[in-house]
């Protein structure tokens, strides 16, 4: 109730709820899907079942967009009948931009793949593919920081990059564009129709955010000014921008205008983290807490319904359903490993280690899209002492993290710091206490506290290897600035703004225009005296 | 205890004990330096009362300015940030209601800070969950969920009506005694117990005003001191789990603590908590193992989604804007709509979202040296190497050195001319974000607009508001494009160009 009268924008959308028919048509489509899933796809008639497949739900989806747009039409601008060469564009448009889009999203899989294969991972099936493309998206982001320094990010360096590797990659890569599109979908045997709707409800959401991408150009706030500026900017340049804190998802987003100059799929991009985040959650939900389907799809819905990241998934494009899909494949990654330790597999300090290097690598990438990734890294240290040493641990950690947090000042970003009048001496409390938990631990379990210890030094160290790039170019670029703030800010190009310079340039300014001023004075003196004196020429000459 | 362990127990405690002291006689070194440096600098000359005096006053005089200086540097981050976790003047307040208040959007409101309900429901649900056998935990839970609870919604209640908690039962009076039940249902049950719940409140607040304030030494103690009770209740409840669930468990709950302390309340930061949360949540209450009341939680849930699906729906179909009739057909809006199916290209869309403005927008990107003010706007995005050529001054921190330096405004458009600034650009709604209690950004953007007010200096290129020419109630109103007169349409933006 609460809630509901804190929100009256819901009650006033019900009551102004303009989109019956549409909606009627929903519902009908919807009942046609569950008649359809009960009487042929669950019982996989032969017939039937293969047409269930990425493709004919991307041409559903491409219907769902046709008739909500011609309603809007009819609502709106006065349309009557349908316009089928309006469709006919639209449909162009869309597949150009999931085309495009899909392009990106196989190369990063592709590169995800080989990556993975070279660390050995023992991977479930479920979330290989996630995984995958998040690794993918994080080695891209990685070459195309080096290409940036040398402003080569140019299509025609980009896309033969990542078609090769396309190829290179064709045995793992063709399967999963023929697995995406044309294989038909293995359907859960407990699916009801719960779960059917909740899929279909994702779906419509989906489409209509997708549809509302496809503009020229960003409307959100951050995006204009801050993260979509930045892609075009690193498009205009070629190369990489100087100045921000770092900007990991933007470099990936600027692929939409270094490889199709296209606003379009810059944006779809900066939405695709939102996208791929829903299948982390489905897989935490169902394979991981072995939720059923029905509900695992039913939380998937529930979130993506959430204002805040419908707002973020269309209209404010920022990066931070990227950096959600990236904590959420830090999650998948810990529970990979916890499987991993769980199974009676050998050699498990030496795969707990490429694990350990992997969080890392995810870890500084996430921090490298935003800062406040921090918080989550002080999380997963104190989950992993938790899993080796106990709560106890875990406690000491987060004695250890306030005193970290509280030593480089990062309550001070938001400029909190100043209401905390007692902050030295909690600082050092926290300290203290946290030694304390750790010197026991260290004496009463010697071999986990070490080894512990050691894992959470090579997880720091993969952590700061993504970061050390942005690092150095900030280092550079502030000339030789070592500052938390150098180093993690950079130094923008934007003009100075020293008062002092602007007081200075305007007295020179002054100056320049009093003498200008004067001189004007002296030489319009000059002309009078010149004028005078030729009047008096002339004026003796007329006397002669 | 072997011999061996033992020594290694005692060289342990020594080593903590000798980085504890190092740290903090570093730290009281650092204090009694500077207070050495004072006194030294005191003792060096003997002075008479007067001059002492006088000293003590450029020493107050400074300091205050230094404040000030402070002030002014932190302002902008104080509008900007700090308003998604709001003002009030309890600062253990401030960060305990932050769950509450992003739930119920009590400092920001918008589609864009809008989490739902469920983490905030449920929360308690699960937890009581799994104290059915264990009542004096349960009991304990709702205990702090009601105290809770009072303390976030009667402080809610002062900060989104902004009046202080002592006028807050006079108001709900006034409103229980002005409406109808029948007209306002939800409201006025909700009057009620707000009612109620201040009652408890009150006690709680009289203890915190003792302790914290707008600042204090008691907030960060607090927290850590409720995270750790709440730790202990948590590794209650899910005791049962293996330790490798329990970790992500506690890894949530610690990323959910650290985003209490540095998120400033902003919901994106903490996006994971949200998804992970669900999924917890989602486990928990799906839970069904044969038990009534897991059935009937179950049932809940289930009739809480339903319901949050079709608001989510109804309002996702309205484009998340504010809903009028009118604005409730916009699931699209028109020159999108044009662009995708052909009719419109690029600048048309431009040119009908930000009309006027391509002009303007050409004219600065022709004369690709010259330098620009900008406060908001989306313009950048269309300026050639705008990073650097523009200088941002969202908050107006820098146009208020500006006029401190400079004394009029003929000499402020001088000195931006002199620095290489030709155009400014302004959003006409940059004051509309401030929540500051002492408004300080809106005071500044009327001094800015002040500063732009028949300013014979620059000269107005373009903008989307309208102003009427002609008196209110002329039977035909003449319209024109202007900053200052009676406004028509308000507007969003406005290109002036320095002369």
């Amino acid at each position: 109730m609460d809630y509901w009268q804190n929100h009256l924008q819901y009650i006033l959308s019900f009551r102004f709820f303009q989109y019956a028919d549409l909606s009627i048509i929903f519902i009908l489509l919807g009942g046609g899907l569950l008649f359809a899933h009960h009487k042929y796809i669950k019982k996989r008639s032969k017939d039937y079942h293969h047409w269930f497949n990425g493709m004919t739900l991307y041409l559903f989806s491409l219907f769902i967009i046709i008739l909500s747009v011609y309603f809007f039409q009819r609502k709106v601008m006065n349309v009557t009948f349908p316009l089928p060469l309006d469709y006919i564009y639209l449909s162009w448009n869309v597949t150009q931009i999931a085309t495009y889009t899909f392009m990106i999203v196989i190369a990063c899989y592709a590169m995800g793949m080989y990556t993975l294969g070279t660390f050995r991972f023992l991977i479930h099936k479920n979330t290989r593919s996630l995984l995958a493309i998040g690794t993918g998206i994080m080695m891209w982001v990685f070459i195309m920081f080096v290409l940036g320094l040398f402003d080569q990010l140019k299509w025609y360096v980009m896309l033969p990059m990542m078609g090769l590797f396309i190829l290179i990659t064709g045995k793992v890569s063709f399967p999963f564009i023929w697995n995406i599109l044309f294989r038909p979908i293995k359907l859960n045997f407990h699916l009801n129709t719960l779960g059917v709707l909740s899929f279909y409800i994702l779906l419509i959401i989906i489409s209509l955010n997708f549809v509302q991408l496809i503009i020229p150009m960003p409307k959100g706030w951050d995006s204009v000014s801050l993260y979509l500026n930045i892609s075009s900017l690193i498009h205009d340049y070629a190369g990489l921008v100087k100045g921000h804190q770092p900007y990991n998802w933007s470099l990936f987003m600027s692929l939409g205008f270094v490889l199709f100059d296209k606003t379009e799929v810059a944006m779809v991009l900066s939405s695709l983290g939102g996208f791929l985040s829903i299948f982390a959650i489905y897989h935490l939900c169902a394979h991981w807490l072995k939720v059923n389907v029905n509900y695992a799809l039913l939380c998937v819905l529930i979130f993506y319904l959430i204002p805040s990241v419908a707002h973020q998934s269309y209209l404010d494009l920022k990066v931070d359903l990227g950096l959600l899909f990236t904590m959420l494949m830090i999650v998948v990654l810990l529970v990979e490993w916890w499987a991993f330790l769980q199974s009676d597999a050998e050699d498990k300090v030496k795969v707990s280690s490429r694990f350990v290097i992997m969080l890392g690598l995810f870890t500084g990438f996430a921090f490298g899209i935003k800062l406040t990734a921090l918080m989550l890294f002080f999380a997963v240290v104190g989950a992993m002492w938790y899993v080796y040493n106990g709560k106890v641990a875990f406690l000491a950690i987060f004695f250890l993290s306030n005193f970290a947090l509280l030593l480089f000042k990062l309550d001070d970003v938001p400029r909190l710091r100043q209401f905390h009048l007692g902050a030295e001496t909690f600082m050092w409390s926290m300290l203290a206490l946290g030694l304390l938990i750790f010197s026991w631990l260290a004496y009463s379990q010697k071999y986990k506290f070490w080894y512990t210890f050691r894992i959470s030094v090579l997880y720091t160290c993969f952590f700061l290897l993504p970061i050390l790039p942005w690092f150095a170019k900030n280092y550079v670029e502030t000339g030789g600035d070592l500052s938390v703030r150098g180093l993690t800010y950079g130094k923008k190009q934007m003009p100075g703004a020293s008062i002092a310079d602007f007081q200075k340039n305007w007295e020179k300014m002054r100056a320049e225009e009093k003498r200008k001023r004067e001189k004007r004075k002296r030489e319009l003196l000059r002309k009078e005296k010149k004028q005078k004196q030729k009047k008096k020429k002339r004026k003796k000459q007329k006397e002669e | 205890m072997s011999i061996q362990k033992h020594i290694f127990l005692k060289r342990s405690c020594i080593l903590l004990c000798m980085i504890v002291g190092m740290l903090l006689s570093y730290s009281s070194k650092a204090e009694s330096f500077q207070q050495n440096k004072k006194t030294n600098t005191e003792q060096a000359k003997p002075k008479n009362k007067q001059q002492k005096k006088t000293e003590q006053k450029e020493t107050n005089t400074k300091q205050d300015q230094k404040n000030r200086r402070k002030a002014a540097n932190d302002a902008p981050i104080r509008e900007e940030i700090q308003r998604y976790m709001g003002y009030e003047p309890i600062l253990t307040e401030r960060y305990m209601t932050i769950p509450y208040d992003i739930t119920m959007n009590t400092n920001m409101q918008g589609g864009f800070v809008d989490t739902g309900y469920y983490l905030f429901m449920f929360l308690p649900v699960i937890l009581l969950l799994g104290f059915t056998k264990k009542p004096f935990y349960g009991i304990l839970i709702m205990l702090f969920s009601i105290l809770y609870i009072s303390v976030a919604t009667t402080s809610a209640f002062s900060v989104k009506r902004k009046i202080q908690i002592k006028f807050i039962v006079p108001n709900i009076d006034n409103f229980i005694n002005a409406v109808e039940f029948k007209d306002y249902p939800v409201s006025l049950a909700c009057a009620y117990v707000y009612k109620g719940l201040y009652k408890i409140y009150m006690p709680i607040y009289r203890g915190l005003s003792k302790i914290s304030g707008p600042k204090d030494q008691v907030t960060y103690p607090i927290l850590a001191t409720l995270f750790l009770l709440f730790f202990f209740v948590l590794q209650k409840r899910i005791r049962h789990l293996d330790k490798y669930k329990a970790s992500l468990v506690y890894l949530l709950y610690f990323f959910c603590f650290i985003w209490l302390v540095l998120g400033s309340g902003i919901i994106w930061y903490g996006y994971l908590m949200l998804a992970l949360g669900l999924v917890f949540l989602t486990r928990v209450l799906t839970n069904t193992q044969k038990s009534w009341l897991r059935k009937g939680v179950l049932g809940m849930f289930v009739f809480v989604s339903i319901l949050w699906i079709m608001m989510g729906y109804v309002y996702r179909i309205a484009n998340h804007a504010m809903v009028t009739p009118d604005t409730a057909k916009l699931l699209f809006d028109i020159p999108s709509v044009k662009y995708q199916t052909g009719v419109f290209d690029r600048n048309d869309v431009i040119n009908t979202l930000l009309p006027g403005a391509d002009k303007a927008l050409e004219e600065i990107n022709k004369n690709g040296e010259t330098l620009v003010y900008r406060i908001g706007t989306f313009f950048p995005y269309f300026i050639y190497k705008n990073d650097k050529r523009i200088l941002e001054d969202n908050q107006l921190a820098f146009f208020q050195k500006l006029t401190q330096q400079f004394q009029n405004r003929t000499s402020i458009a001088e000195a931006l001319k002199a620095s290489g600034y030709r155009y400014i650009l302004v959003d006409l709604n940059t004051a509309s974000i401030d929540k500051t209690p002492e408004r300080s950004l809106e005071k500044k953007f009327m001094s800015f607009l002040g500063f732009l007010y028949n300013n014979d200096s620059i000269e107005l290129l373009a903008t989307n508001r309208v102003i009427t020419l002609t008196p209110p109630d002329d039977p035909n109103p003449i319209y024109t494009h202007g900053v200052f007169g009676n406004i028509h349409s308000p507007g969003t933006y406005a290109i002036y160009r320095i002369k």
